[in-house]
């Protein structure tokens, strides 16, 4: 079926690719939010994304590799409009009000995501995209590589890095100590 | 997952989908939809053919780089001798000179197909291609070209197109070598890498040995996320120069054996991408001491601006290529779009006029009067060549290579045509009655051919 939308898509065929944007945005939405961490700054990685995927679609050369591709596409945006926005600092960190009953498992949850949620925001931007690629998006080593646009080497030992990184800030704020906070980008 | 940081990365994981369900995406789907709705997509496989610094010819196509491909193992290896035999045969009744043809490329309203044409400066003698014609050794003995199977690589030929020889030293080498340029010398092969399953470390710019496509040598590590375009080898064959956009846009020269990469622009100085042009806005000077390049000041530009959507009001400036000097001789006031320098006199051809805001078939609107002028190096001289009386707008002007013509195409309507006129401007003239496109067209240039 995505198959097929490409084939159309690549031919100029706009329903088709509202099809595939429909099916992808959302994804590509929380996705874009995990790395830039800011809700409008996401809404325009994933717009110009997706743009920019209207506009170079015909020259993709394998349509099964859309998702990849599309991936990669974002990726870039996110990146591009971390350094457009480097500089600013009042980043969101809001994230959903949790419908559940307050008991005391709920509340530790909620600690616990709060904690991840600081330290994932002491990361860099393409930290936090080597972190997403591989526990959000689930993607291999090889295909992460792609979509990051990095050798394959270099996206493992990243990956290494910017897991040592989280945890050493989650390990940080449950000590209590003052992590200095880095650039956001 | 395993080891004693596996319970971590589950709680990574399970914060990481908690975290990202609930992003709403309605507003954000209708935007991207109109913003797409009519805008033309970009053709879909690009290979840049450069002549040594006396114009270009581009190979375009809309079709998947596959199916090209397919079409030009075929086509490379029994058309391009039909192509020159076509071309020796259709205009062999007049006797070539280096100053006397021009090449371009035909393109339908859609942008998808491109065919390819020469035709006499003085219009006669259209004659249509069955391919393009490759570009000339330095030593005129060799026609280099594209040829793909796999993956697109250098291949070269003698000048009537036989002997076609596949440059591929590297089989196994997933990313296209597309040839570019000759080295002055002729020992080399520019080459550039594209394909979007390309290994992602292998996109850069490179060159190959001549002889047998061997010994590759990577001159520059495209940051991910750019994109570089290549202008050429300087005079002396001792540097590249290229610009790059995307995330760390510039104006760059590189040492030919990949050392001494060099940023010649300022960081916030965003160079001219014209879509329908690559590299349009930078060249070298004929003693190769100097570039010229038409720059964005990015400090000034409208925020929320992506490099896709880059408007406003280009400049030309002048820098040493030890990067030194960097000054401005066109104001944005006036805006710089294309430059191109004159192989024998100090004077510099460009088109004026800014970057707009809608999209048309060829990309980027150009506005704020895009027209034909010169300037001399120092700044000086600033001349209008073409007016637009007729409401036409003229632009990206190559030199003859005597440098006593300049070859430009007009737009009036939805018909753009080549014309060309003296170096003052004086003595226009249309050399394509029909039209090429209806919008603005790829390369053009004054075709380097093989002699008979």
């Amino acid at each position: 079926m995505q198959h097929d939308l490409v084939i159309r898509a690549k031919e100029g065929d706009h329903d088709a690719f509202s099809s595939l944007a429909a099916a992808s945005i959302r994804h590509l939405l929380a996705t874009a939010r995990l790395i830039v961490h800011d809700a409008d700054a996401a809404q325009d990685a994933v717009q110009d994304a997706l743009i920019n995927a209207w506009l170079d679609i015909k020259g993709l050369r394998d349509p099964d590799r859309f998702d990849a591709w599309l991936h990669r596409l974002l990726v870039r945006s996110c990146y591009r409009v971390a350094r457009h926005n480097r500089g600013r600092r009042a980043i969101e960190v809001e994230f959903l009000p949790t419908d559940a009953p307050s008991t005391t498992d709920a509340q530790a949850a909620v600690v616990a995501r709060d904690q991840l949620d600081r330290a994932f925001l002491r990361l860099t931007v393409e930290q936090r995209a080597e972190l997403v690629a591989h526990h959000y998006l689930d993607l291999s080593d090889g295909d992460a590589a792609t979509v990051l646009d990095i050798p394959l080497g270099t996206f493992k030992s990243r990956l290494n890095r910017a897991s040592i990184a989280l945890r050493s800030a989650v390990e940080a704020d449950d000590r209590g100590a003052t992590v200095p906070q880095e650039s956001i980008a | 997952m395993t080891g004693r940081y596996a319970d971590f990365d589950r709680r990574v994981e399970r914060w990481l989908d908690e975290a990202s369900d609930s992003f709403a995406a309605g507003a954000l789907l209708d935007a991207v939809l109109d913003a797409t709705r009519d805008r033309p997509q970009r053709p879909g496989w690009i290979v840049a053919l450069r002549g040594g610094g006396m114009g270009t010819t581009r190979f375009i196509a809309g079709q998947p780089a596959r199916r090209v491909g397919r079409a030009l193992v075929v086509l490379v290896a029994v058309l391009l001798a039909l192509a020159v035999g076509l071309l020796i045969s259709g205009i062999g009744r007049q006797p070539l000179t280096l100053n006397a043809t021009i090449d371009f490329f035909r393109t339908d309203d859609a942008r998808e197909n491109n065919t390819p044409f020469i035709v006499n400066r003085d219009g006669t003698h259209e004659t249509q291609l069955a391919q393009s014609a490759g570009l000339l050794s330095p030593d005129n003995r060799l026609l280099l070209s594209g040829h793909e199977a796999a993956w697109i690589r250098p291949a070269v030929s003698n000048p009537d197109g036989s002997g076609l020889r596949v440059l591929d030293a590297y089989p196994d080498l997933k990313m296209q070598l597309i040839p570019v340029a000759w080295s002055p010398d002729g020992s080399r092969i520019l080459v550039a890498t594209g394909g979007e399953d390309m290994t992602p470390s292998g996109i850069g710019l490179y060159t190959v040995r001549s002889t047998d496509g061997g010994d590759l040598i990577r001159l520059v590590s495209t940051p991910s996320g750019d994109s570089d375009a290549i202008r050429g080898y300087s005079p002396d064959g001792s540097m590249v120069l290229f610009s790059r956009i995307g995330f760390d846009p510039g104006i760059f020269v590189v040492n030919s054996d990949g050392t001494g990469l060099r940023r010649l622009s300022v960081p916030d100085s965003v160079p001219v991408d014209l879509d329908f042009w690559d590299a349009a806005s930078v060249d070298w000077s004929p003693d190769g001491r100097e570039v010229a390049f038409c720059a964005l000041d990015a400090s000034s530009l409208p925020s929320g601006q992506s490099n896709s959507d880059l408007r406003g009001a280009p400049g030309m400036y002048l820098v040493n290529r030890d990067g030194s000097g960097l000054h401005e001789i066109v104001p944005s006031r006036l805006g710089a779009l294309s430059a191109r320098w004159s192989p024998s006199t100090d004077t510099i051809a460009f088109t004026s006029g800014h970057l707009g805001l809608v999209h048309t078939p060829a990309g980027k609107e150009l506005t704020g009067q895009p027209q034909v002028w010169t300037v001399h190096g120092n700044g000086s001289g600033l001349t209008q060549l073409t007016d637009g009386r007729d409401r036409s707008v003229s632009v990206t002007p190559v030199w003859s290579p005597d440098g006593t013509e300049l070859l430009f195409q007009r737009k009036l309507g939805n018909s753009v045509t080549l014309w060309i006129m003296n170096a003052d401007g004086t003595a226009q003239r249309q050399v394509t009655p029909i039209p090429v496109a209806s919008d603005f067209v790829g390369e053009y240039g004054w075709a380097r051919l093989p002699s008979r």
